[in-house]
């Protein structure tokens, strides 16, 4: 409180600091008016995430610590027996690098081929907006929908692309069968969905780029490439930075595709977390929920540790939200 | 002359990938007018051997598209509007006013981010149960109506948006809800048919969600009606495709009427500084 | 996060609360005066093509009845029933009956999610001893009723008329012993026209009964017992995974995947419940029913069904209404039509006589198929435990040609585990 009066006296150096917050460092607060002000602009979402995110949350982490059942029966608390327990399971550990060797395939693929298609559609002709709206397409069905479509056409006995591959003579494996194809498929489907709003965010961007900034590093010299990744790759850093957070954030809970594309086989090839969770949970006897929640927890913190050092990185130094 | 030439590797490989994009997409809406076994035999045509509407009849039989189209709209809709106001005023905070406490407020309001549904979805239950509100619109649309997404993006957005307008507008004596009312939002309109896009979408193609909080077939949102079809020990593949495509196709006639805007709206809102 | 001693105060009174478990049901909408009409629900994951046939029925009932009942059927699938059913029942927004696997209701009355209906019978005045013994008997749980039986069921096999004349095979003699099923699987393999003789999915969760047809097992009923690292096991499972070596079966595909192969005439045999019958009849396909084939000890198979179970903190108006929808269910009509359109097996002995019965011949089948029985961990409430970490993981590596001992071996070891509760 104290500290807060103190600041709060440097009115005029704040007000100035008000016009470009995001590059300031260090002392951090405004008047206690506009401080007043700010919390009751953030007041509904902090309500709301509270109630509805934080205190299941909170619940989820106090169920960690019990060994209720999905019947929520058998709660007796039992401390950290269940973390003991999940770190001397091998399937938390098979699901942990299933989970990591997805995000680190998938969300560097995703923004990279965004980035890489960006390159070639910078000029913004009627063509590429059309190009724009069309990758987008896949993005707007849902993740089950894209997922079925998908089993359904690579399916060795009955699918169109085995088919048609071997009309041309290639002989197409049971992808999402094999142990070795099955992770690689579920990747390739993943940015299929998803490419289109990377690119679709990062195009945005880029065509806020101020033009002058081409104009003079034209007059340098530099040719259509050069000036991709001189202007336009520093130009949209944030916009990069911002998918590489939230795509982070969402491979990392990867689900959906797989249970309904191999339901984390064969041969737990692809059990990731939230699907290893939601078997301990809801599919396999004893339900244990105190288990699972176990689970949760450390993939929650997986989650965050990944996210804070991918912020630190990808938004460099200055102080960004 | 030089840069038609260099462009064309490039033009040819955008081809491809959109062929690459449209074929499922294509396959889904051709395949959903087969016959039974015109989906499952080999050998697999493109086209069925004729046109038909059964799994259409099917799936308008077996479930009531027409209410869960109702709910699906009330939900999504009620979510985007209402998670759009509260989550601009959020990042008008973030980006133009300086308070104690917004590095790390703005790193919990990320974590919100990390913490998937399966885990939650149990004590969310609970929660709403002790609240009176399960199974109502207010507890299907409440927990959505704010996301740490949808503050992150206008964060973001805010604050490319140049201080300057609004600079001089706080000299003007214009109070901090009027600068956010009567400059932010309608300078950010681009950003909100983009999130707004997306919050629909998402909340339109939610499945476990809608279905954990309904206690019954009418409350249902369609996805998650449609999903009844698609069994993990039965699934009949003619009707799961034209329900796909059901569920689909309101997004995509959305989508294409707002692209427009979408598209173009995005391409006028560089303005950086 | 610091910041949130509040919420966790929150959250820790909410678990505590939870942890009490079995909530007062909320005030139900269906509570009213008995004369009044009553509309009653229940949750199923008939996703099939049978779930069509039940919804019908439902709403003739509804149509029809002079009870003043309306019943509700909502259809999910298998996982977010599980998931959604126990604790919707304990905070009173569940169905207020369940139509459930019979392997359910152990672990389902050991949760204090049914209520008890010692008086059904009494109740709707119908007569027990017209049904067979064996069917009610699944319903009974240390003496006392908790369901009343919807429909009973083995493992059959399927095999396709077409495709065994095709390979010089008699197509009214189908395999009947597991050397016959082995020859039959061979001769009507035609990889290069992706038609194979039977279909091994990774995902199938009843391979048990090859086990047993040799004279192996894989714990003992009251679920104490490893019985699974035996010679007799070993060869068993070595036996199956030569015929997988000869092709006979597609590699890694899932039990779905090899219903539509069936149904698209790709596979010449196929073991599986009754379920897929009015599937296969509207498709045309010229196939037979029959016992699963016999192997050195006989010819078993997995007994499984469905009931009726009224759902815990039932009102006695409540439970009358659902008493009169049971009632309904077991009439011969409702019997007939659902055995009649889905193939599964008659256990109404006054419908036995039914002269449509007698004639259907896929039914006749169907009733002789379904004499050889066996439990298969439906009093275990690790059932499910058995199948996901068990067995499957051994198939799906037997089934992937790795060595036949380890695989034992291993679900042995992970059996132990299951059984010591872990």
């Amino acid at each position: 409180m104290a500290e807060q009066r103190m600041v709060s006296a440097g009115q005029i150096e704040c007000g100035a600091a008000r016009r470009r917050p995001a590059k300031r460092s260090g002392k951090q607060t405004g008047t206690r008016r506009s401080q007043k002000q700010a919390y009751l602009f953030l007041l509904p979402s902090l309500a709301i995430l509270t109630v509805f995110v934080f205190v299941p949350l909170i619940g989820a982490f106090g169920i960690s610590l019990t060994d209720i059942n999905i019947y929520m029966k058998g709660g007796s608390f039992v401390g950290l027996d269940n973390f003991r327990k999940a770190f001397h399971d091998s399937r938390v550990w098979n699901a942990t690098l299933n989970t990591c060797v997805f995000t680190l395939f998938e969300v560097p693929l995703q923004v990279f081929l965004a980035l890489f298609l960006l390159m070639f559609m910078m000029r913004n002709r009627r063509f590429d907006k059309f190009l724009r709206s069309v990758f987008y397409l896949p993005y707007v069905c849902s993740m089950t929908a894209i997922s079925i479509v998908w089993s359904m056409l690579l399916d060795p006995n009955s699918g169109m692309l085995p088919y048609l591959l071997s009309k041309v003579g290639i002989q197409l494996p049971n992808l999402l069968g094999s142990p070795t194809w099955a992770m690689p498929t579920v990747i390739f489907v993943s940015v299929w969905k998803s490419f289109g709003y990377t690119l679709t965010i990062l195009s945005a961007a880029a065509l806020g780029v101020s033009p002058s900034l081409y104009e003079s590093a034209e007059l340098d010299g530099a040719g259509r490439w050069q000036q991709f990744f001189y202007v336009t790759i520093p130009g949209i850093r944030d916009s990069i930075g911002f998918c590489l957070v939230t795509t982070l954030i969402t491979a990392l809970q990867v689900f959906d595709q797989i249970y309904v594309m191999t339901g984390g086989g064969p041969l737990y090839k692809t059990e990731t977390l939230v699907g290893y969770i939601y078997d301990r949970g809801f599919q396999t006897a004893p339900y244990n929920l105190g288990y699972a929640s176990s689970i949760a927890v450390y993939l929650f913190l997986l989650i965050a540790v990944v996210t804070a050092v991918t912020r630190r990185y990808s938004f460099g130094q200055d102080d960004e939200l | 002359m030089k840069k038609r030439k260099s462009q064309l590797p490039g033009d040819i490989l955008l081809v491809l990938i959109m062929i690459l994009v449209l074929f499922p997409l294509v396959w889904l809406y051709v395949s959903s007018f087969k016959s039974d076994i015109d989906v499952i035999k080999w050998t697999p045509h493109f086209f069925p051997s004729r046109f038909v509407t059964v799994q259409y009849a099917y799936v308008m039989k077996a479930i009531p598209v027409l209410r869960m189209l109702v709910n699906t709209v009330l939900f999504a809709g009620l979510v985007t509007v209402i998670s759009l106001g509260v989550d601009s005023l959020a990042a008008y905070a973030f980006s133009r006013m300086r308070f104690r406490g917004r590095k790390m407020l703005f790193s919990i309001i990320l974590l919100t981010m990390m913490v998937p549904f399966q885990v939650i979805m149990i004590p969310l239950y609970m929660e709403e149960y002790r609240m009176g509100i399960l199974n109502t619109i207010v507890g299907l649309v409440l927990p959505r109506a704010s996301s740490a997404y949808g503050i992150f993006m206008l964060t973001s957005f805010f604050r490319n948006i140049p201080s300057s307008l609004d600079e001089a507008a706080r000299i003007d004596g214009m109070s901090e809800f009027g600068i956010y009312r009567t400059i932010t939002l309608p300078l950010s309109k681009p950003a909100f048919v983009t999130l707004g896009i997306f919050h629909f979408m998402n909340n339109w193609n939610d499945l476990l969600y809608p279905m954990m909080l309904t206690s019954s077939a009418e409350n249902r949102t369609l996805s998650a009606g449609l999903a009844i079809l698609v069994g993990t020990h039965s699934i009949k593949y003619g009707p799961t495709l034209a329900a796909t495509a059901i569920s689909v196709t309101p997004l995509l006639i959305l989508f294409f009427a707002g692209q427009k805007f979408f598209v173009e709206g995005i391409a006028t809102s560089g303005m950086k500084e | 996060m610091n910041k949130q001693i509040c919420s966790t105060v929150l959250a820790g009174a909410m678990t505590a609360s939870m942890l009490l478990g079995g909530m007062p049901a909320m005030a139900a909408e269906t509570e009213a005066a008995s004369s009044d009409p009553i509309t009653i629900s229940f949750w199923c994951n008939f996703t099939g093509s049978d779930g069509d046939v039940l919804r019908e029925i439902v709403d003739d009932y509804n149509k029809t009845n002079t009870d003043n009942v309306t019943v509700n059927i909502d259809i999910m699938d298998y996982q977010t029933l599980q998931a959604k059913l126990p604790t919707a029942v304990s905070t009173g927004n569940g169905p207020d009956f369940i139509l459930a696997g019979i392997e359910l209701m152990q672990q389902y009355r050991d949760n204090d999610m049914l209520e008890p209906i010692d008086d059904f019978w009494k109740a709707t005045g119908l007569d027990s001893s017209n049904f067979t013994d064996s069917v009610l008997q699944n319903s009974y749980i240390d003496g006392s009723q908790y369901g009343v039986p919807m429909q009973y069921n083995l493992q059959y096999l399927y095999y396709n008329k077409d495709l065994f004349q095709a390979a010089g095979l008699d197509p009214e003699t189908p395999p009947a012993t597991l050397d016959e099923f082995a020859d039959a699987a061979r001769k009507t393999t035609d990889a290069s026209k992706k038609q194979y003789g039977i279909a091994f999915p990774t995902d199938y969760l009843n391979y048990v009964e090859f086990l047993w047809a040799n004279g192996g097992d894989v714990i003992s009923e009251d679920g104490t017992k490893n019985l699974l690292n035996s010679q007799e096991n070993i060869d068993t499972l070595t036996w199956l995974q030569n015929l997988m070596k000869d092709g006979v079966s597609p590699e890694s595909l899932g039990a779905a995947e090899a219903d539509t192969m069936f149904q698209a005439g790709q596979l010449a045999m196929e073991i599986n419940g009754p379920w897929n019958i009015n599937g296969l009849n509207q498709l045309g396909i010229n196939y037979g029913i029959t016992a699963l084939p016999a192997g050195s000890a006989g010819a078993f198979s997995p007994a499984g069904g469905c009931d009726w179970m009224l759902a815990k903190g039932a009102s006695d108006e409540t439970r009358a209404a659902v008493y009169k929808w049971m009632a309904h269910w077991l009439f011969d009509e409702v019997l007939k039509k659902w055995s009649m359109v889905n193939g599964f097996p008659v256990w109404s002995k006054t419908l036995l006589e039914d002269p449509d019965i007698k004639g259907n011949e896929i039914l006749t089948d169907v009733s002789k198929a379904s004499t050889i029985g066996r439990d298969w961990h439906l009093r275990l409430a690790s059932g499910s435990q058995i199948d996901n970490d068990v067995m499957k993981p051994m198939m799906e590596k037997v089934l992937a040609g790795q060595d036949v001992k380890t695989c034992v071996q291993e679900a042995s070891d992970a059996l132990d585990q299951v059984i010591a509760g872990k």
